[in-house]
């Protein structure tokens, strides 16, 4: 096993390094280039690929990338805030987590690099005009790409191996920063990555006529760079959470005896606590995102949000509300590990009978498919009493709401094994109560405003306040609570009493955020139509077509499948390297 | 395995389940095919310039997906050739057209030469446009086009089309 361990390690740093050289050759070869015009391309600039479907392979390549890149990005920086917990709390299961989580991910980021190489590869061998174009406005970043890259392989290992050997003392500071420096470089590679795909959607520093005349700062700071940053931060955060709450689920499921059990529903529940931790902004960053294509072009705004890809956001809206229900369902099986659990189970129904509703408006869609018949009995496209319903006011406080009522799901978990025995409990409770009435209030009011009384241009700015509102109710009850709890009544809390149903919960979310992603993923590409750089580059290639979200779909399943599969395989060989060192 | 099988099983049914929503459930909707890059001819005629400038307005130029009352992005053409002929006058206005078909040209070209107060940008307090310059970006229109929706926008708006066609080589000869 040591053999093929180092055998392992030869490889995937052999690996590495292929990649590292092919970045380094990007970066040559562009830096010769001089800044060009978008060339004006016909169908004898793509090579002829003799049966490959040239943009499904790409896709896929970009897709499996991505899901990888996700996965090792959001992962580390998990670790290092569990590392960082243990520290401070000198609570040893923080570490030895935080070491598990970072074994799982640890062949994900050889496939990363893997699947990175081969999409570069695709591209450049597929749309080669595309790339030249990209490369000389976007040279120099492969330099800076390919030092980030570099810089995080060498912080990983270090991390990774020396995890034993900095285990106490200032040692233990210093392997914390060689986690942030893990992580500065992993966010580093992505932020450059961003500058690329974002200028693709949204160019800047083009002319009129297409002439690339800004600078390389102007390229990389377009118009969707930083919402896409912060975006892709979050949801990586919530994705890595996710997939390793389903490593623990699975784990959970498999263990032999009651303290592996326990051990791995902790695992479980404090990687899904960080997923749906980080999933709660994550439609606020959403908003921005879109506010900030808009802001680009009307035009592609309205082909996301109204146009042939309006459906999709109804099948987002099922997965979401899939996500939402599944994390409830959760905590709320979670009231079975303390003793007084049983006292809140009767509010469950109550919460889920709110979160079915809010799921219901934001599945909602605006415009119906109708026949000519049904339009005229109807008056139009839109149904007069719930056509607003279809509308980001309506969508905007259907999740906002699901929100306050997924996190009063979580106050009653934490109230499971404690009981307040502050003297002004009953007024710190009533507060609670009256913050979350006053902010449902406040939300539904902003959103039937926005929604009916102002004009279409103005309606989406009902997200601001409601987000606000939502976001001071959680930090005001958490603060609430924090000091409420101080000295609380203590009962028996015991982590592995969970029903096993309560795990696929959370491989539920796991493969919703996987679907999810590829689906969103799809779609962000997809609103450039026809065009390689949005309105600068046309696609001339005979798959410049928009697909269907039917096609999407099969290609995401198809996808998940292979990328879940994969990542099976990656647990499988992590428990193996665990058995075999502890032998 | 056991366990193995039944996590296995359960994914798969859930990534059937999404997919069987996507391709079944939802209406199927198959997006346009990519606009052909036609070669648009000079019109020979004031009507053929109109009719030009239609086809442009609802579809390469993508105008009537925000001038419209259901959308309500933007303000409504109907009598957008009269307004310009008044807007110019107005004191608010900082443009430099001197006259409305100058005006309905800027307005394509130079969209925040002057905004219509409540439908400037986000925050721009109605400086500037959400609209693009139709000659770039994706909409990518020529002058023969700009000068087509201009002459549509005049006949819609019941005023006399003062847009002319290009004189050709053949009118040219002629005069």
């Amino acid at each position: 096993m040591a053999l093929s361990n180092k055998r392992l390690s030869i490889i995937k740093v052999v690996f590495s390094l292929s990649f590292f050289a092919f970045l380094l050759a990007v970066y040559f070869f562009a830096s010769g280039q001089p800044v060009v015009s978008a060339p004006v391309l016909g169908a004898l600039d793509y090579p002829a690929t003799h049966g490959v479907n040239r943009r499904l392979a790409v896709w896929m390549a970009a897709q499996m990338h991505l899901w990888f890149a996700a996965f090792v990005l959001a992962v580390p920086i998990l670790v290092l805030i569990l590392e960082f917990i243990g520290v401070i709390k000198k609570d040893k299961r923080y570490d030895r987590v935080a070491c598990e989580f970072l074994r799982v991910s640890i062949t994900a980021f050889s496939l990363t690099a893997i699947t990175g190489a081969l999409l570069l590869l695709s591209l450049i061998v597929f749309y080669p005009q595309l790339m030249k174009y990209l490369a000389s406005i976007f040279g120099p970043t492969a330099l800076f790409y390919a030092l980030f890259f570099l810089f995080e392989s060498a912080t990983l290992y270090a991390y990774y191996y020396g995890w034993g050997r900095m285990s106490e003392g200032s040692l233990k500071w210093v392997h914390l920063l060689i986690g942030l420096g893990l992580n500065t470089a992993g966010t580093g590679l992505m932020f450059v990555a961003n500058a690329w795909v974002t200028f693709m959607m949204t160019p800047a520093g083009v002319d009129v006529s297409g002439v690339f005349n800004g600078n390389l700062w102007e390229a990389v700071n377009n118009h969707l760079w930083s919402p896409m940053n912060l975006h892709r931060f979050i949801a990586n955060i919530a994705y890595g959470g996710s997939i390793v709450g389903a490593y623990a689920a699975y784990r959970y499921l498999s263990a032999a005896n009651e303290k592996e059990r326990a051990h791995y529903d902790w695992m479980g529940y404090t990687s899904s606590l960080i997923a749906i931790g980080a999933l709660l902004p994550l439609p606020f960053a959403g908003y921005w995102l879109t506010a900030e294509i808009y802001s680009y072009s009307q035009q592609m705004g309205i082909t996301l949000m109204g146009g042939v890809f309006a459906w999709l956001f109804i099948v987002q809206a099922v997965l979401i509300g899939a996500l939402f229900l599944a994390a409830n369902y959760y905590l709320w099986c979670g009231f079975g590990r303390g003793s007084y659990g049983e006292r809140y189970l009767g509010y469950v129904k109550y919460i889920a009978f709110v979160i079915a509703i809010c799921f219901l408006v934001w599945f909602t869609p605006h415009t119906l498919i109708l026949t000519p018949t049904e339009a005229r009995a109807l008056g139009g496209q839109y149904h007069p009493y719930l056509g607003p319903l279809g509308l980001m006011p309506a969508k905007n406080t259907a999740v906002n709401i699901m929100l306050l009522f997924t996190f009063l799901s979580f106050l009653l978990y934490r109230r499971s094994h404690r009981t307040p025995t502050v003297a002004w409990a009953a007024y710190g409770k009533a507060a609670q109560a009256g913050l979350f009435t006053a902010a449902v209030i406040n939300i539904t009011f902003l959103g039937v405003y926005y929604g009916y009384f102002t004009n279409t241009l103005y309606k989406v700015a009902s997200s601001v306040p409601q987000v606000a509102t939502t976001l001071f109710v959680i930090v005001a009850c958490l603060v609430i609570e924090a000091f409420m709890l101080r000295g609380a009544e203590r009962t028996e809390f015991r982590w592995g009493r969970m029903p096993g149903r309560s795990q696929y919960a959370l491989l539920l979310i796991a493969v919703s955020f996987t679907w999810l992603m590829g689906l969103m993923g799809f779609v962000r590409s997809a609103i450039r139509q026809h065009w390689h750089v949005y309105g600068v580059m046309r696609d001339a290639s005979a798959e410049a077509f928009t697909p269907s979200i039917a096609y999407a779909a099969k290609v995401v399943s198809i996808g998940t499948i292979i990328f879940m599969s994969i990542i099976v395989f990656i647990f499988w060989l992590s428990s193996a390297g665990r058995e075999a060192s502890d032998e | 395995m056991n366990n193995f099988l039944k996590v296995a099983a359960f994914s798969l049914a859930v990534i059937g389940l999404y997919t069987f929503y996507s391709v079944w459930v939802i209406p199927p909707i198959n997006p346009e095919a990519p606009p052909k890059e036609a070669v648009v001819e000079e019109p020979a005629t004031v009507d053929e310039l109109v009719e030009l400038g239609e086809s442009v307005y609802n579809g390469k130029g993508a105008c009537s997906l925000c001038h419209t009352a259901a959308a309500g992005r933007a303000p409504l053409l109907e009598r957008a050739a009269v307004i310009a002929g008044q807007r110019i006058k107005e004191p608010g206005y900082k443009g430099n057209a001197t006259h409305a078909e100058g005006y309905l040209y800027e307005s394509l070209v130079n969209p925040s030469a002057y905004v219509v107060p409540g439908f400037g940008a986000s925050g721009s307090a109605d400086k500037v446009s959400p609209m693009l310059d139709v000659r770039g970006s994706s909409i990518g229109l020529n002058e023969t086009e700009i000068r087509a929706i201009i002459a549509y926008l005049q006949s819609i708006s019941g005023v006399e089309v003062t847009i002319a066609p290009a004189p050709t080589e053949e009118t040219k000869a002629k005069e």
